[in-house]
Parts: C-alpha cells; sequence; structure tokens
C-alpha cells in the first residue's frame, strides 16, 4: 500500500478516534447535526480508502443517532454505546497495525477477504434462519451443505458436509406492511426465486464466489444459474453429523477479543430426543421486545433457544414436533453469550428437513406485484 | 489475555459465575446510560455509583478490572479528556472478561454433560 494512501488512512482514523471521543465525552445531546455531519463525512472516506469494517460501524453509530431524533421508540443505548466502541477499536487497532507495519492484522481490522471465484457448488438446504429487524431489513439465511468436495485455487479441498451460508436480504420500504416470506417468490435477476431453494432436492449452483467467514458464504454471481437436480436427496443424518467433543475442544482453545462477536465463534448442532419448554420474552438485557426465549434440554445439556419476535408459527411448529412419534431431530446453530449456549433453531429433520421457520403467512400478490414494479 | 484469566478468582463452577454475570450487565447498563449522558456531563451521584461497582468487581475477585474502573472514575471525576479512551478500555477489558466467563461456563456444563454419556455417539 502507498505511503500517501496509509498517511490518508492515519489522519481519518485519528479524527474517527477524536470524534467518537468526544461524542463519550458531551453525550448523545451534543451529537448536533453539524457533529452528524462530520461523522457521516469520516463514514464515506473510510469506505473510499478500503476501511471497509470501519465505515461499517461508523454508519451503525449514525443510525442509531438518528433514531435518537426520528424514531425514540426503536432508539437503543446500549446499541450506540457497542457501537461507538467497535468504531473506536477498530480505529485505534488499525492506527497501531499501521505503525507497527502489521500487515495480517492491518487486513484482518480493515476489511473483508476478497471473495475467491468458483464455476460452480452443489450443496443441500438443511435450514434456514429467518431474521426480521423493524424497520431496517428482512433477511433469510440458507443453511447449505457442500453434496461434492470443492476444490480452491489455493490448493485447499473443501470436503463433502463443509456447511456454507447464502443470505437473501430484503431491505425495508417504508409504508408497505409486507411480511418477509413474501418476497421469497420474487424472482431474482438470475432467474431463480429463493424460495425455489426450499427443497430436499441437491442444488447446483454455477458462476459464484466463496467469502471467508463461519462459515463461509456463497455469494451470487450476476450470471450465475440455479438447477435443481433431479437426484435423490442426501443421507441427511450424515450430512449433518456433528462432534460435541470438537465444540468442547473449540470452547476451550478459543481466546476472545474484545472485537468478537459472540456469533462468530458457532457450531451447528442436531439434536435427537428433545425437550422444549414453554416461550417468553428474552431475559437478555434490552431485547425483551424484539426476541423470545425457551429452554431447551437435549444431549444432557440446556440450551436456551432465541427467535425474533412474532415468529408464533415457529414457537407453534416446535412445540408440535416435540409431541410426534417419532420425533424428529432439532437442527440449529449454537453460540455462546452471557453464560449459556443459545441455540437458534434452523430446521425440523424427519425423513428430510422441515423448514419450520418459514411461515405461511397471507398477503395481497397483487399489491407487492405493483410495489415491485413500481421500484 | 493471560493477565485476564488471573482476573478473578471463580471458577467456572463457582455458582458466583452467575452473580458475576449480572454484574457484567448492571455494568454495561450503568455504562450505556452514562456514555449517553456524557462522561463530562455525570453528577457526583453518577461516580458514586460508579464506585460502588468498583467494589463489586473487588468482592468477585476481578482486581485488574476493579483497579481499571477505579481509575476511570478518578478521571471522569478530575475532567480528564483521557477519560474517554479510558472508558473504551473499559469495556473492551469488561467485554473479554464476560466472554471468558461465559465459555468457561458452557464448557463446564458441557463437559459434566459428557461424562455422564461415556458411550454417547456423535
Amino acid at each position: 500500500m502507498s505511503t500517501d494512501r496509509q498517511q490518508r488512512q492515519c489522519r481519518l482514523l485519528t479524527q474517527a478516534c477524536a470524534q467518537l471521543e468526544e461524542l463519550l465525552l458531551g453525550g448523545t445531546t451534543t451529537a448536533s447535526s453539524a457533529s452528524q455531519r462530520s461523522l457521516h463525512a469520516l463514514f464515506e472516506q473510510a469506505g473510499q480508502v478500503g476501511l471497509l469494517r470501519l465505515a461499517s460501524s461508523l454508519r451503525l453509530v449514525l443510525e442509531e443517532l438518528k433514531r435518537l431524533d426520528g424514531d425514540p421508540d426503536r432508539y437503543s443505548p446500549a446499541r450506540l454505546c457497542f457501537f461507538i466502541d467497535r468504531s473506536w477499536l477498530l480505529a485505534r487497532g488499525i492506527l497501531a497495525a499501521i505503525e507497527e507495519q502489521d500487515q495480517a492484522q492491518l487486513a484482518r481490522l480493515s476489511s473483508a477477504s476478497p471473495p475467491v471465484p468458483l464455476d460452480e457448488v452443489v450443496v443441500a438446504t438443511c435450514g434456514v434462519q429467518r431474521r426480521h429487524v423493524p424497520g431496517a431489513f428482512s433477511a433469510f439465511e440458507f443453511r447449505l451443505r457442500l453434496l461434492q468436495p470443492l476444490n480452491l485455487a489455493d490448493g485447499r479441498e473443501l470436503a463433502v458436509a463443509t456447511p456454507l451460508l447464502w443470505s437473501f436480504v430484503v431491505p425495508a420500504v417504508k409504508g408497505h406492511g409486507f411480511p418477509a416470506e413474501a418476497f421469497l417468490g420474487m424472482r431474482q435477476k438470475q432467474g431463480f426465486s429463493p424460495n425455489q431453494l426450499l427443497t430436499a432436492q441437491p442444488i447446483r449452483i454455477g458462476r459464484c464466489a466463496l467469502v471467508e467467514g463461519q462459515p463461509q458464504r456463497l455469494q451470487l454471481a450476476p450470471d450465475c444459474r440455479i438447477e435443481i437436480l433431479e437426484q435423490p436427496s442426501p443421507d441427511w443424518r450424515a450430512l449433518l453429523q456433528w462432534d460435541p467433543a470438537g465444540w468442547l475442544q473449540r470452547l476451550r482453545e478459543h481466546r476472545p477479543d474484545p472485537l468478537e462477536l459472540p456469533i462468530e465463534l458457532n457450531q451447528d448442532v442436531l439434536l435427537e430426543d428433545w425437550a422444549i419448554g414453554p416461550f417468553g420474552p428474552s431475559t437478555m438485557p434490552g431485547r425483551d421486545r424484539s426476541e423470545r426465549c425457551a429452554q431447551l434440554s437435549a444431549a444432557g445439556c440446556q440450551w436456551q433457544l432465541r427467535i425474533d419476535m412474532g415468529q408464533s408459527h415457529l414457537e407453534q411448529a416446535l412445540h408440535k414436533g416435540q409431541q410426534l412419534s417419532p420425533q424428529p431431530a432439532l437442527y440449529g446453530n449454537v453460540h455462546v453469550e452471557f453464560g449459556q449456549a443459545v441455540l437458534i433453531p434452523l430446521s425440523l429433520l424427519g425423513e428430510q428437513p422441515e423448514f419450520i421457520t418459514i411461515g405461511n403467512p397471507d398477503f395481497d400478490r397483487a399489491a407487492l406485484v405493483r410495489l415491485i414494479n413500481r421500484a | 489475555m493471560t493477565a485476564l484469566h488471573s482476573q478473578t478468582t471463580l471458577s467456572a463452577d463457582d455458582p458466583g459465575c452467575a452473580d458475576a454475570l449480572r454484574l457484567v450487565q448492571r455494568l454495561n447498563a450503568l455504562l450505556d446510560r452514562l456514555c449517553t449522558k456524557g462522561l463530562r456531563a455525570l453528577s457526583s451521584e453518577d461516580l458514586s455509583g460508579l464506585r460502588a461497582q468498583v467494589q463489586e468487581l473487588e468482592v468477585i475477585g476481578a482486581t485488574t478490572l476493579a483497579e481499571q474502573l477505579a481509575a476511570l472514575a478518578d478521571q471522569i471525576g478530575d475532567g480528564q479528556r483521557s477519560a474517554a479512551v479510558a472508558a473504551c478500555r473499559f469495556r473492551a477489558a469488561v467485554r473479554v472478561f464476560e466472554r471468558l466467563l461465559s465459555l468457561r461456563m458452557v464448557e463446564a456444563a458441557m463437559g459434566r454433560a459428557m461424562d455422564y454419556q461415556p458411550d454417547h455417539e456423535h
């Protein structure tokens, strides 16, 4: 990287630290329009000089400050402080990495790894996480598993059953009340609808890219092609088999850093013989209006099963699934947060996955088509 | 990171771990409130509330965190600009402390469950 670019980065990082510190010293009442404009300028400049993680974090500080003025019911002091701290840590960490010429740390802190292009992958959809942030976005995270090994250009091989994730994000549009599921039927520019991936059949995805993460993510190229294959369903239990001893070892060996998010250390689990208690508002501070939780017993452990508010269909499906004989297995993703193993449900597995996280709400399809045509 | 492992006298099986996590949650909520109010605008009552948490941290044996918080409270009380930096550093330390405690608690629970299921098929 050129010295000139690094000098620009250093000046920007120093300004960012100073502004964030001033925000902490003066409080939100001093976050005037002028100071927000100044922060916005820093956000734009951070993106221009390749400091994408910092830019993303500054954007979230700005969004929360805007909520304080314009949408106080959805404003969260905890979220604002979290992203102020995060932005400051990133800025300080990047400055230190530049001063010490620590290229590895610089890469880790400044931006995500570049995507690795792939000709094709063959996968199966094992579950879906549905996320809904009112007024911001809805997202469906399709949890996939490789059905064929994949050789990467850097010499690595990804084995069969490697977890992959594809996200379908729907930004909130002011003034419409369509449920998130309504958008699963939308034809994408690549010629497929996301709900076509809700199948037990193998899926071939041509022309995509792999982005590092936990799990690795798939990005679809504009000319990507999706093909549902007329082949037998995979052996789901073999595909979703997991190693509790391996997960325990990862927990033992993990050394947290202040920038990590709890969900970044996670594990897919398949739980047979499970029992779930009643749902209630989340006991996590500040989340009682946005999340619901239930105690889950399985594999000799207690788990906190967590879902977003407003998913009564999912609560019913879980309680119903618990009563079935034979009982389907519960496929989910686990992370650790505030002393608990938190499980996000992804599907129930009998002979094949049942995508219980996807509701079937009524909505005016003609009105949705009109909205899309206007966009 | 090694220093943080000796942050506290608690062990993962100690029922005090749950109390320590509750202290962390109270501390985070207090800091959120004080930071949005503005460190320059804090009253003597706000500072007393912070210093009370110093004692709570000492009770659970988190002596390094207690020292950091005491130093932060002093800088706020003296009106030093460096209080903002100290606040960010302290919050980062609290975050790592909570993560370590949480990981050890879940690891201990899972370890016990696996000890009871020696023939568990993975």
